[in-house]
């Protein structure tokens, strides 16, 4: 049992609640205890009400620092606290106005209500999706070369070779998928709309920010290169399951074990090829390979498996296989040799 | 026979009568038509009213909908997702309008100012929100300011506050039960 269900036998369904969305937050949460959570979710619609209402608190704090008397605290929060009597700004509440911009509250729109008798639905479950009013989905594909791609709200993608997405662009929700291979995005902030790229295994909201997904196969990857993504694995229709990233930071999925782990990467060299470029910073020789044949109409290989262990650095233009690999027998102590159509690369 | 109808309207919206076992689909056509009418009272356009009424359902399958507890907790918990989802869409009807999308004359007839009453109430809100937070401790409203408004993660807070991460994770939680009581009932 994990920290947050010990000793909370008997206590009400909200404090559970309450502990595990501070806990989900926590870079210290275990995959099983994500797991604990989601069968106690799952439980009794008790806990799924408690946690949901737990989640509407969380939301309806929301644009605090655009109030008067906040707004101060707001800044503050921000100072360390080497000094630990750091002056709060202590204001009386009763002394403020009412000129402040007020915090968002709930919803209560003073708007029109169009009553429109609706069609009583008899069948239930996948015919809702037929009903969804729904905004254009566009297809767009990279093959040969690297594309770029404007949204119709700002936002722009980079294709990858071998790379198709669809994008739909709702009122809620800007749903793109990307159906294979590599996209980098640099999406337009419109915090009323979230991004979300669905990768198949991994969902990424983005909230106004850079990143690089990519999709090969069952295998996902996310590098975030500035602002902010969570990251929800599909299945997950709560969104309880989420991780955050840090600008350079990547997270990627492994099927066998259906995790994702995070690590502090180069995303400069992860989305160097949007730039026409492949950075390599000590990367396997055989990996760096690959990456330069994925662009190029000359193939190189390696002579012998034993080549391994050598690692390149260094910038390569793309589509130019033949300049690489003169430019690896420069740095590498190796020589080439065309061979059926091939450039094959040996010990020198 | 009026005595029939009204006891009928009233199973419905009061939802009183939940307590025997429902099958999903029972469920999903008892309460579509109260939903949309709730939900059309928080939402202009009748489409996101009926996208939210899919969703919600949706979310109520995903939460595993069964019979082994009584279709009112069901009601209460699609009520409550419907709400949740109905507020985060309803904060971008409002910027839209704040953007000035609407011609002046459409603005003028359909006045975006609140009355007198709910100018009222958001004042009172306001105030109660002002007052739990200020009613944190330093430490507990600084953790909660630095994760809920700059989204800070644990570990960045931990840093700026001199404390573990296990310490932000019991000040947000603390924050959140804090908040529950002082915010709790708020429609």
């Amino acid at each position: 049992m994990s920290g947050v269900l010990e000793g909370m036998d008997g206590i009400a369904p909200v404090d559970v609640a309450e502990r595990w969305h501070a806990r989900l937050m926590s870079p210290e949460c275990t995959l099983a205890e994500r797991e604990e959570f989601e069968a106690w979710l799952g439980q009794s619609p008790e806990n799924a009400l408690a946690f949901e209402e737990t989640r509407a608190l969380w939301a309806s704090l929301d644009g605090l620092e655009d109030d008067a008397v906040l707004g101060p605290h707001v800044t503050a929060a921000l100072a360390p606290d080497a000094d630990s009597f750091m002056a709060q700004p202590m204001q009386a509440v009763g002394a403020m106005g009412w000129r402040s911009r007020p915090v968002r509250t709930r919803a209560r729109l003073p708007l029109g209500v169009g009553i429109a008798a609706a069609v009583a639905l008899t069948l239930v479950g996948v015919l809702w999706l037929a009903f969804r009013p729904k905004a254009p989905v566009e297809t767009y594909v990279a093959s040969g070369t690297i594309e770029s791609v404007r949204l119709s709200d700002g936002s722009s993608v980079q294709l990858d070779l071998q790379t198709s997405i669809t994008a739909q662009l709702g009122n809620a929700r800007r749903d793109i998928e990307l159906r294979r291979g590599r996209a980098l995005f640099d999406v337009a902030r419109d915090p009323g709309r979230p991004f979300v790229v669905d990768a198949g295994i991994g969902r990424v909201t983005a909230l106004g920010t850079r990143f690089q997904v990519w999709r090969s196969g069952e295998r996902v990857s996310v590098t975030l290169l500035q602002g902010m993504v969570s990251i929800a694995t599909v299945g997950d229709s709560n969104g309880a399951r989420s991780l955050r990233l840090s600008p350079g930071q990547t997270a990627s999925y492994a099927p066998q074990t259906r995790s994702w782990t995070v690590e502090a990467t180069d995303a400069e060299v992860l989305t160097s090829w949007s730039q026409g470029f492949l950075v390599f910073r000590a990367t396997p020789l055989r990996r760096a390979l690959a990456e330069i044949n994925r662009y190029s109409n000359v193939q190189l290989s390696l002579a012998d498996p034993g080549m391994d262990s050598l690692v390149v650095s260094g910038s390569f233009k793309l589509g130019d296989g033949q300049a690489a690999a003169e430019a690896l027998t420069h740095a590498l102590p190796v020589k080439t040799a065309m061979r059926g159509g091939k450039i094959v690369i040996s010990r020198r | 026979m009026g005595n029939r109808v009204r006891l009928a309207n009233s199973a419905e919206d009061l939802g009183d009568a939940g307590t025997e076992p429902q099958t999903f689909e029972v469920f999903f056509i008892e309460h579509r038509r109260a939903l949309s009418s709730y939900l059309r009272r928080r939402m202009a356009n009748e489409a996101d009213v009926q996208e939210v009424v899919q969703e919600s359902y949706a979310r109520i399958l995903s939460y595993g909908y069964g019979c082994s507890r009584p279709p009112v907790v069901w009601k209460a918990l699609l009520y409550r997702i419907a709400t949740n989802l109905a507020y985060s869409r309803g904060r971008m009807d409002r910027a839209r309008n704040q953007a000035g999308h609407l011609p002046l004359e459409d603005v003028e007839l359909v006045s975006e100012a609140p009355c007198q009453e709910r100018m009222v109430s958001a004042h009172q809100e306001l105030r109660i929100v002002r007052q739990a937070i200020l009613g944190l401790s330093p430490k507990c409203r600084k953790v909660f300011l630095l994760s809920r408004t700059h989204r800070k993660t644990y570990p960045e807070i931990a840093e700026i506050c001199g404390i573990s991460v296990k310490m932000v994770e019991k000040h947000i939680s603390r924050a959140l039960a804090s908040l529950r009581r002082e915010l709790g009932g708020r429609p």
